[in-house]
């Protein structure tokens, strides 16, 4: 954090900081804490999340898990039906647009008790815009089709999918066709921290 | 030329009391010491207690994990609580009532810390075993934070060695639980059975985050 415009004599009072010696920051720091509501009891479900965020403006900071996604344990729910992943993030986002702000994306796999992997559920949420700590509830949808996949799906598992994600959130003219059936909730909770938001008078930063 | 040099000159020193008053106090403070430095971060709180049906008398141990450009001025990273059983009223928790006091200083946010517990209970033969695992960030704004963490317990990756593990009086459990959920490497092929629901009370107090432009809201 390198101030260079510092002075060397004490008298000579220059703030101590400059706009443009620091870049906007955003710290997202929090947890993909479970999951509740899911259309199975002695199933295990994870959650595959990937950050989807304006490519030009934004840059991601972070290792590998972040880059490419994170996967959650596979979690067995407990009696109340609700699924325990706790799985923590910490994303360091450098932008330089409020256009593009990080959203999260979705998809939650189902592991049975043959040791078959099945995409059960999409969902997508945006991450929080201001300063403070917030719980997120993301609820979750997956495709549905004509009464063949359906009995398909309920017999044997393997519910209808989407082909690609662009209708999740990049191409949201494509969900017009979709018609879908309403699945569990996935809870968030994610603490938001700004830096040098202030200095560029963007909401936010209380 | 110089007119204008101590016209900016009054301002600048303006700007810089303006900034540093708190509250109506005019400190002066010598912030060139301290700026290059990083920000601390106090923590302050307590394991407060559990619900858990399934298991009694348990024992919690905490450990704070953070980043590698954090490090801990004060207090301990680790502990282990008591053995608490449940009481014999109505609510049916486990009380621990354990503190932990712990100050760090960073010059990232990156790596927050964030709190793990290990919960382990006495079988029948007085064997330790572990009983549920869970984890939660410390929070990131100044203030009074009650913190719910869902508990989970691994699952053993095969019906042989569960049983063994019956007779062992080992049930799954992680190698380096700290690191695992520090890390997440490793953790999409593990399984686990959610249940229990541990309350943790946190105070944290923040110094210098304001000179490096981050403000956290003040819960």
């Amino acid at each position: 954090m390198s101030k260079p415009g510092a002075a060397a004599s004490s008298h000579h009072l220059i703030p101590a900081r400059k706009q443009a010696d620091y870049k906007t920051e955003l710290f997202f720091i929090g947890q993909i804490v479970g999951g509740s509501d899911f259309p199975t009891d002695l199933d295990g479900l994870f959650v595959e999340a990937s950050l989807k965020y304006g490519a030009d403006n934004w840059q991601l900071f972070g290792g590998k898990d972040q880059v490419s996604g994170l996967q959650t344990h596979t979690a067995y729910c407990d009696d109340e039906g609700f699924f325990v992943w706790a799985h923590p993030f910490d994303f360091h986002f450098t932008c330089e647009s409020v256009q593009g702000w990080p959203k999260l994306n979705l998809k939650v796999w189902r592991l049975d008790q043959y040791g078959k992997l099945d995409n059960i559920a999409y969902g997508v949420i945006n991450l929080p815009n201001e300063t403070g700590s917030f719980e997120l509830e993301c609820p979750t949808w997956r495709p549905m089709s004509g009464w063949r996949e359906e009995s398909y799906s309920y017999y044997l598992g393997g519910p209808p999918k989407l082909v690609n994600s662009d209708p999740i959130v990049r191409d949201l003219n494509q969900r017009r066709f979709l018609t879908s059936m309403s699945s569990g909730t996935v809870h968030i909770h994610c603490e938001v921290l700004m830096k040098a938001f202030r200095d560029v008078y963007i909401s936010g930063d209380k | 030329m110089h007119f204008q040099q101590r016209v900016d000159d009054k301002e600048t020193e303006q700007d810089r009391l303006d900034k540093l008053r708190i509250a109506g106090n005019h400190l002066n403070f010598n912030e060139s010491d301290e700026k290059n430095s990083g920000f601390h971060v106090m923590v302050s709180g307590h394991i407060e207690s559990g619900q858990i049906n399934e298991y009694d008398g348990i024992c919690a141990k905490f450990d704070f994990i953070s980043g590698t450009e954090w490090s801990i001025i004060e207090g301990n990273r680790t502990g282990v609580s008591q053995h608490a059983y449940k009481s014999q009223q109505t609510n049916r928790r486990v009380v621990w009532n354990y503190p932990f006091e712990i100050a760090f200083k960073s010059m990232n946010v990156n790596g927050w810390p964030q709190i793990v517990l290990t919960l382990t209970n006495r079988d029948f033969l007085g064997r330790d075993q572990v009983c549920g695992y869970g984890t939660v960030h410390v929070p990131t704004q100044p203030g009074t934070h009650t913190r719910y963490i869902n508990l989970f317990k691994p699952i053993s990756s095969s019906l042989i060695s569960q049983v063994l593990g019956w007779f062992n009086g080992k049930n799954a459990e992680y190698v380096s639980p700290t690191e695992l959920l520090a890390r997440n490497e490793g953790r999409e092929i593990t399984r686990v059975q959610s249940g229990g629901v541990a309350k943790v009370q946190f105070h944290v107090t923040m110094k210098n985050m304001d000179q490096f432009g981050i403000f956290p809201f003040k819960a």
